[in-house]
């Protein structure tokens, strides 16, 4: 009675025909998805929740294909308990049979890992920097260095990235990693991928010409220089692209009030943008520093107005080039040369959790056996049919 | 500019000895055929040890490389199965392999160095899996166009072809499940995720479901006519995974300009 009620859900022909709606589904879910690319991102990983929130006609083929999935599993299901059977009573043909019992129970594996991962997993795309992020379950990650690796044509191979991480027990774990090589965690359920890495420029080292004294500037750091402070406002770039960077000159008495003020209106630096690349960023796979903001406040396209005097403040501006005209600017009657620019690191990284990795590992276990078995039954086939030949 | 060169020769010869092969099949000349097609893969052979010579890289990672590999691959499949196919569908397999070749006479040949993703050991056992799989189910599907009037007419002898056909889709089926099986894996490396809603990777899953139900279909006795009109979709699917995928998709697959 229970063998006959499992061999009609488990009826081969059934399963045939739900397959091959299974492979319609997916035609149907792979035009959709190509025909609204605004509502399915190109870097989309399997997140089945994102098509109840809300539940949009459009998804109709997800919906279609999680019910058609689902009849074809417990076809499959049936299926192999039926197999089972069989192989336990059959004496000849075990190692074909076993190829396919195994084929089996990985695909029902596999269905099952990416339901749970389709509703259970996560993914979070960030930036995370010198200065350093939290991530949840992780603790505080920064990146401790950054190298990039380069062709002869200077386009890009690699980027050797050490993260840092620091649990919340206090724990330190430094982690290297580099494109296809994450840092993994919890075995394997926790990722952290990165996608791009560079450096990123965060303000200028100025030489003072009178002692050679060298003084290190970034952004919403006032730094004391003789009767007043200097404030670095940015690192631009001109539309010719000629980097330069942007200060304001307070003198004492107005720059204890301007500052903070100063610090929210105009500290800027270049961020990086969710897809790895940084604003304005001109040549992101060469060598040179990685993106400068396009022309700042209180500058012209051509950079020829050096020096602006607002009342008491007096905002200056410095070519980032040295030796270059204009790379120096005068304080106080001072002379400032630029020396270098201060660059941090920064990647942009996918962390991933997904609980579903150790019934994916077992998946993948079972699928690489039952193809070897299948190779080993064609190999002792096709002797047997080269003897018979012969 | 040495290596460019050896690069355009060989590829153009091998194409001509693949036109003098079609033509020598054509007019009878088997042994002909068969050693030129020989010639052929010697020349590609060539082709491939100077692009990996300049990319310093496994040389499948841009879209003449794939083409040229997958008519390499026919070759290879005609030759292998020469005596169990007819004459027609060797040469057929000579034209696709040729019409797959013939790409380097579209496209601009930019040999570059890979992107940085591709700096694994799973992308070199990725792809000339993934190829071998469409090659054999290429040949199968082949097999099935010219099974049509036997089909049609339900003659015994279509028992035979059917034989092959399954057998081809089982090596071509291996072939794909270690193609998916790699493939997952660099996926998981390099972006977190074995399986992402991409069209490239949608196009496996139904491949790999469409091919593996194929199958079982010679023990359903109710389904078994469906066989040959089946194996000529898969020429379809297998078309649009590799030519649609990569070209008119939004996939992050798809190949660069």
């Amino acid at each position: 009675m229970i063998y006959n009620l499992i061999r009609m859900i488990g009826d081969r022909h059934a399963g045939f025909i739900l397959c091959l709606i299974v492979v319609l589904n997916l035609i149907a879910g792979s035009l959709v998805m190509n025909g609204y690319p605004e509502l399915y991102p190109s870097f989309f990983h399997l997140d089945l929740n994102y098509f109840f929130q809300p539940v949009r006609g459009v998804h109709f083929w997800l919906y279609a294909l999680l019910l058609t999935f689902t009849l074809f599993g417990i076809n499959l299901l049936a299926c192999i308990i039926d197999s089972i059977i069989r192989l336990l009573n059959n004496k000849t043909g075990r190692l074909k049979a076993s190829a396919a019992l195994l084929f089996h129970v990985a695909l029902v594996t596999t269905m099952a890992a990416h339901l749970y991962e389709g509703f259970y997993a996560s993914t979070q795309r960030i930036q995370i920097t010198a200065q350093g992020v939290e991530l949840p379950e992780l603790g505080r990650v920064q990146v401790e260095s950054l190298k990039n690796i380069y062709y002869p044509d200077n386009s890009l191979k690699d980027t050797e990235v050490t993260l840092l991480f620091e649990q919340a027990d206090g724990q330190r774990i430094s982690k290297e990693i580099a494109f296809n090589q994450p840092a993994i965690f919890d075995g394997g359920r926790r990722q952290v991928v990165m996608l791009s890495g560079q450096m990123m420029p965060s303000g200028v080292v100025v030489t003072r010409s009178v002692d050679n004294r060298e003084f290190r500037l970034e952004p919403n750091k006032p730094q004391p220089l003789g009767s007043g402070n200097l404030l670095l406002q940015g690192l631009f770039e001109t539309e010719t692209g000629l980097p330069y960077a942007q200060f304001q000159w307070q003198p004492d008495g107005h720059g204890k009030d301007a500052a903070p003020d100063n610090e929210n209106r105009h500290a800027r630096l270049p961020h990086p943008n969710p897809d790895g690349t940084t604003s304005h960023s001109t040549k992101p796979a060469s060598r040179q520093v990685a993106g400068y903001l396009p022309g700042g406040e209180g500058a012209n396209e051509s950079l020829r107005e050096f020096h602006v005097n607002d009342g008491n403040q007096q905002q200056h501006m410095m070519v980032l080039n040295t030796g270059t005209l204009h790379s120096q600017i005068k304080i106080d009657g001072v002379l400032y040369q630029f020396k270098n620019i201060i660059e941090t690191p920064f990647i942009v990284a996918i962390v991933r959790y997904n609980p579903a990795i150790p019934l994916m590992l077992v998946s993948l276990l079972l699928a690489s056996v039952a193809t070897l078995l299948l190779i080993n039954w064609l190999r002792t086939r096709s002797k047997e049919q080269f003897q018979k030949s012969c | 500019m040495t290596s460019h060169l050896i690069v355009t020769l060989s590829i153009y010869i091998g194409i001509w000895l693949l036109g003098i092969s079609i033509v020598a099949s054509i007019t009878a000349h088997f042994r002909a055929a068969t050693v030129t097609l020989f010639l052929y893969l010697l020349s590609c052979l060539v082709f491939y040890a100077t692009r990996a010579y300049m990319k310093e890289f496994f040389p499948f990672t841009d879209k003449i490389e794939s083409f040229v590999v997958l008519s390499v691959l026919l070759v290879v499949c005609a030759l292998i199965y020469r005596s169990k196919i007819s004459n027609k569908e060797f040469i057929t397999l000579q034209v696709l392999s040729l019409a797959a070749a013939s790409v380097v006479f579209i496209f601009v040949d930019v040999i570059r160095y890979p992107p940085m993703f591709l700096h694994t050991i799973w992308y070199p056992l990725h792809i000339p899996v993934s190829f071998a799989a469409y090659a054999f189910w290429l040949v199968a599907g082949v097999s099935a166009v010219y099974a049509i009037p036997a089909w049609y007419r339900n003659d015994p002898a279509l028992a035979e072809r059917s034989v092959f056909m399954t057998d081809l889709n089982r090596i071509g089926f291996i072939f794909f499940t270690l193609a998916m099986l790699f493939g997952g894996i660099w996926g998981y490396f390099a972006w977190g995720a074995y399986f992402m809603w991409d069209p490239k990777l949608h196009w496996a899953v139904i491949l790999w479901l469409f091919y593996g139900n194929l199958l079982h279909i010679d023990r359903l006795p109710k389904l078994r006519g469906w066989k040959v009109p089946l194996y000529i979709a898969g020429i379809a699917l297998i078309l649009v995974a590799f030519i649609g995928t990569s070209f008119f998709s939004q996939s992050i697959h798809r190949f660069g300009p």
